[in-house]
Order: C-alpha cells, then sequence, then structure tokens
C-alpha cells in the first residue's frame, strides 16, 4: 500500500513537472511561428511604404495603426508605422519604422499592448519610452527620387 | 503476491522514462527553433538597416550634404550610424565619379548583412514639368495649372492625374521662381540653394519648397549616325502632302507651310543642321505635321525651331514620341511658339544652350527644359512621369543629375553555416 502511494505521489510530481516543460516548448514554438509571421507581415509594409507616393509617406503611413493579417494565425495583433523626414535632409529622406505585437494562444502578449476594457488588443506604451517596442521590429529609410 | 512487489515502481519509472524522453525531444526541438526565429529576426533587421546605409548614399551623393561623413582616402566617404536595434556603415567609393559604389552593412546583435549598390546619374533629362537654369519669367506665369500624369498608363484624366507638375530652377535669385497670377502647382517647386519662390495672387504649390536644385544641364550631343549622313537640303513643303517613312534624314531645313501636311509614319530621325542664326524647323500658315500611330519623330535643330498654328500632332499621345533637341548656344529666344489652341502640344523639348518661349497653346504634355522659358498663354501644363524612364527619350544618360541605382547586390550569404 505504502508502495502505491508512494508511486502515485511520484507520477503526480512527474506529471505536473512534465506539463510544465511541455507547455513551454509550445509556447516557444507559437512564439517562433508568430514572430516570423509576423515579421513578414511588417516586411511587406515596408515594401508597401517603399513602393508609394515619397510625398505621401510622412501623410499616409506615419502612426498608421493596422491589424496583424489572421491568415498568418495570429488572431489578435496590431502593427504600428512611423514615418519622419530626417533632420536636414530638406524633406528628401525618410526614417520608416514599423512595429508588431500580439497576443498568444495563451495569453501571453508579445511587445507592448494590452487587452483593454472592451476586450480588443491596444497597443500600449507600457514603459513609457515614448514609442511601442516589440521584438519584431524593422527600421529602415527611403530616399526621394527625383 | 510477493512476486508482485516493485512492480508498480518499476511502471512509474518506465512512465517516467517514457516522459523524460518525450520532453527532452520536444525540447531540443523547440530551443533551436526558437534560436533560429531570433536569428531570422535580427538578420532582417540588418538588411532593412543595410538598405537604410544605401538610401541614405543615394541622398547624400544628390545632395552633395556630406556633414557626418568621414574622408576615407580621397575619393571615399564612410558614415557610421545608430538606428533601431542595430547600426550601419556605409562607405561610397568614388563618391565624385560617374559611378560610385556604395557599401553598407547593417549589423543587429552580431548579425550582419551587407549590400553593395553601384549608382549612377539618372538617364532622363526630364525629370520635372519645367526645368531651366534662370529665372522664370515670373509676368507670363498667370492662370496655370501644372500637374503630371503618367502616358503609360493612357491619356491624362480620371484616375491617371498626379501631382508630379514639378517646376524647378538652378537659379539662386530672390523670387527666382514667381507665380503672378492664380497659379496652382500641383507639384513640388525648386529653386538654387539661396533662391526663393514668391505666390502672388492666389497662386499656389501643393508640394514641397525647396532651395536644393543643383542640377546640371550638358549640350546635347548629336549621334554620329545621324551627323554623318549626306544633307537632303531644304526640306520645304508648300501646301500639299508628304510623308516621312521610318528612317534617318538630315536636313539644311524643314518647313512646312500653307496647309501642308506632313506624316511621320514609324520613327523618323531628323537632323536640320542650319546655322545658329537660320530657320532649322518651320510649321507655319496652317501647315501640320502629324505623327501618326506607332509613329515617333525625334528633331535635332542646330537653328531656330518655330511652330505655330496647327503645330505638331502627335497622334500616338505619348510625349517621348516627339523629342525636340536644340543644340543653339545663344542668349536669345530659340522660339517655340505654340499652335492656334486647336492642337495641344505633347512631347519633350530640351534646349539647354537657349531660351523657350510657348504661347497659344491649348495644353501641354510632356516636359520642357531650357535654359531660359517663357511659359505664355497656356492653359495648363501635364508632366508625363514615365519620362522617368531611363530609356524613354533618345537622349539620355549625358545631363542626367540624380544618381539612382543601377545595379543591387547582398554581398555575402546572409546565412552561413557556422
Amino acid at each position: 500500500m505504502v508502495e502505491i502511494l508512494l508511486c502515485m505521489a511520484l507520477l503526480l510530481v512527474l506529471f505536473l513537472g512534465s506539463m510544465n516543460v511541455y507547455v513551454y516548448c509550445f509556447e516557444l514554438q507559437e512564439t517562433a511561428r508568430n514572430t516570423s509571421n509576423a515579421l513578414n507581415d511588417v516586411r511587406s509594409k515596408l515594401e508597401d511604404i517603399r513602393n508609394s507616393d515619397f510625398d505621401a509617406i510622412v501623410a499616409t503611413y506615419n502612426a498608421q495603426v493596422v491589424d496583424l493579417s489572421k491568415v498568418n494565425g495570429i488572431v489578435i495583433g496590431k502593427m504600428k508605422t512611423e514615418a519622419a523626414y530626417v533632420t536636414g535632409s530638406n524633406n528628401n529622406l525618410i526614417d520608416i519604422r514599423a512595429v508588431a505585437c500580439w497576443r498568444q494562444k495563451g495569453g501571453r502578449i508579445i511587445g507592448e499592448g494590452k487587452i483593454d476594457g472592451s476586450g480588443n488588443f491596444v497597443l500600449s506604451d507600457l514603459n513609457g519610452n515614448g514609442k511601442i517596442d516589440s521584438p519584431v521590429e524593422l527600421v529602415t529609410a527611403v530616399s526621394k527620387k527625383k | 503476491m510477493n512476486k508482485e512487489k516493485g512492480f508498480a515502481l518499476i511502471f512509474v519509472l518506465m512512465v517516467m522514462s517514457t516522459m523524460a524522453i518525450l520532453g527532452t525531444a520536444l525540447f531540443s526541438r523547440s530551443i533551436p527553433e526558437r534560436y533560429l526565429s531570433e536569428r531570422f529576426v535580427d538578420s532582417t533587421q540588418a538588411f532593412w538597416l543595410a538598405e537604410a546605409g544605401i538610401q541614405e548614399a543615394g541622398f547624400v551623393l544628390n545632395s552633395g550634404d556630406w556633414t557626418g561623413w568621414a574622408n576615407q582616402g580621397a575619393t571615399d566617404k564612410v558614415k557610421t550610424a545608430s538606428l533601431g536595434a542595430g547600426n550601419y556603415t556605409v562607405t561610397v567609393t568614388d563618391f565624385s565619379g560617374a559611378n560610385p559604389i556604395a557599401v553598407s552593412a547593417g549589423t543587429v546583435k552580431g548579425v550582419s548583412r551587407n549590400i553593395e549598390a553601384t549608382m549612377r546619374k539618372s538617364g532622363s533629362l526630364f525629370n520635372a514639368a519645367l526645368s531651366s537654369q534662370t529665372q522664370f519669367q515670373g509676368a507670363l506665369f498667370n492662370d496655370v495649372v501644372f500637374d503630371s500624369y503618367d502616358s503609360s498608363l493612357g491619356l491624362y484624366g480620371g484616375s491617371n492625374v498626379g501631382s508630379k507638375g514639378n517646376i524647378i530652377t538652378t537659379a539662386a535669385s530672390a523670387g527666382a521662381i514667381t507665380l503672378i497670377k492664380n497659379n496652382l502647382v500641383k507639384g513640388d517647386v525648386s529653386t538654387g540653394p539661396g533662391g526663393t519662390v514668391v505666390l502672388n495672387d492666389t497662386s499656389a504649390v501643393t508640394g514641397n519648397i525647396t532651395d536644393d536644385n543643383n542640377t546640371t544641364m550638358n549640350p546635347v550631343v548629336i549621334p554620329a549616325d545621324l551627323s554623318s549622313l549626306p544633307s537632303g537640303g531644304d526640306y520645304f513643303l508648300n501646301g500639299g502632302a508628304g510623308t516621312l517613312v521610318s528612317g534617318d534624314y538630315k536636313f539644311s531645313s524643314f518647313k512646312v507651310r500653307n496647309g501642308g501636311k506632313v506624316t511621320i509614319d514609324g520613327t523618323v530621325r531628323m537632323y536640320c543642321a542650319s546655322l545658329p542664326t537660320s530657320v532649322s524647323f518651320e510649321i507655319a500658315l496652317n501647315g501640320q505635321v502629324v505623327i501618326n500611330p506607332g509613329g515617333k519623330l525625334i528633331v535635332y535643330a542646330d537653328g531656330l525651331f518655330l511652330v505655330s498654328k496647327k503645330g505638331i500632332a502627335n497622334n500616338t499621345h505619348r510625349p517621348k514620341n516627339l523629342q525636340i533637341y536644340s543644340t543653339l548656344n545663344a542668349d536669345a529666344t530659340w522660339t517655340m511658339i505654340g499652335g492656334d489652341g486647336s492642337t495641344p502640344f505633347e512631347g519633350v523639348i530640351y534646349a539647354p544652350n537657349t531660351y523657350v518661349e510657348t504661347n497659344n497653346w491649348l495644353e501641354v504634355y510632356g516636359s520642357i527644359v531650357a535654359k531660359r522659358i517663357f511659359y505664355d498663354s497656356v492653359y495648363s501644363m501635364h508632366y508625363d512621369e514615365d519620362l522617368k524612364v531611363e530609356g524613354s527619350t533618345e537622349q539620355t544618360g549625358t545631363a542626367g543629375s540624380q544618381y539612382s541605382v543601377k545595379q543591387w547586390k547582398e554581398q555575402n550569404n546572409p546565412y552561413p553555416l557556422n
């Protein structure tokens, strides 16, 4: 009887430990998959910006927030683009930044975002550094082609 | 019963082993996947940083503003800048040459991507609606709308209307571009360094107003195969009809008068090798040149170029199919008088060392580049954005001033096996 109780206790400990490992591993895989998908969305957005009318880039894309593509499996996520003329460039050079944040299936949020009172995912500058941070962020520049 | 003692422990050990093996397998797959994903992000970020360096190189080559760049030898410039999560270092080799090479390395968390771009001066001569080297004659700018379209997409109008009706001059004076009355420029306006733009009486510019235009205009080079032709003397059609079929022609002068009509069938290149003080090309007294669909007329003129009344009807409706080049070097009006209002001018004029005057045209589609432009009594000017495409006009690459990327490649394998 003692042996059976001991075994059951061992099994329980083992089961709980293993479950933690499994959940952690599945989360790692989901993060990796979503990161790649979000990066593709961001990259695609930068290509769109590069191919648009230079003079309309800042007006169109600065502070633009769009949903991440659901096709890629991210159910809830946002992408924000920022565009600003480089100081001293006479409006001939623009710095562009695009960042993606999302919520994973398990509720973990990648990047700076939160669920608001209505249950919607919104971007939020949680660390107060004046910008949205995320591991998925691309920065580049575009110059005017006269 | 005693024989079964310890069985539960053995069973637990077996389950433990199985779960441990499964867990280890899952763990060993997940960790590298995460690592690869992070490396992919870093690599992509590095690539876009490297691209930022190439873009900055293009900008400084065109603006000439090398602030923040260091010399590297006599002919190279280098700059390192932080951007986003990493930095880029861009080197421009032979920065004052015809084909500078920009090499940019973007680095994020030790991951680097290198891009090499060979630059060249843009081959297009026609980068604006109007481009001159002197102050625009502002008093002549009245009630004119400047905008753009792309003739490769079809006729002007509807969704094919853009805001690239740029006006540029290298003049650096006060009021280098003065829009006197009710002019609307849907595009940018740029003067030489220090020059100013004056907008009077409801005139407006929708784009940027800058003073960074340093465009140079090189002289026209007559193609050798055209200049070496024997002269066909004077071509003079005084009424009646004539046709020029595909080929190269060299005349002392080309004149169509008194209702004469010359049809252009195919690609016609014409060199009017007259004295600079003489008339090279003239359409007068209801004479007309008609470019049939599929045709193209390229005219090189040493002397005066005069077009009036019905003018030149470009029935291809592609400005690149009517190209007029002047070799004249004189501070005088190389007159380009417009039509009678019934025929728009759909073409390009390049006269870098003399003056062009327009008047009485209904509309102009294309681009005019000249030392000085008198723009008068024209209702509107529609710059054809298709003219920016390299090779769209015969004279290309000799007078362009803007650098663009000629060749682009990534230097190293972004995902080396190590």
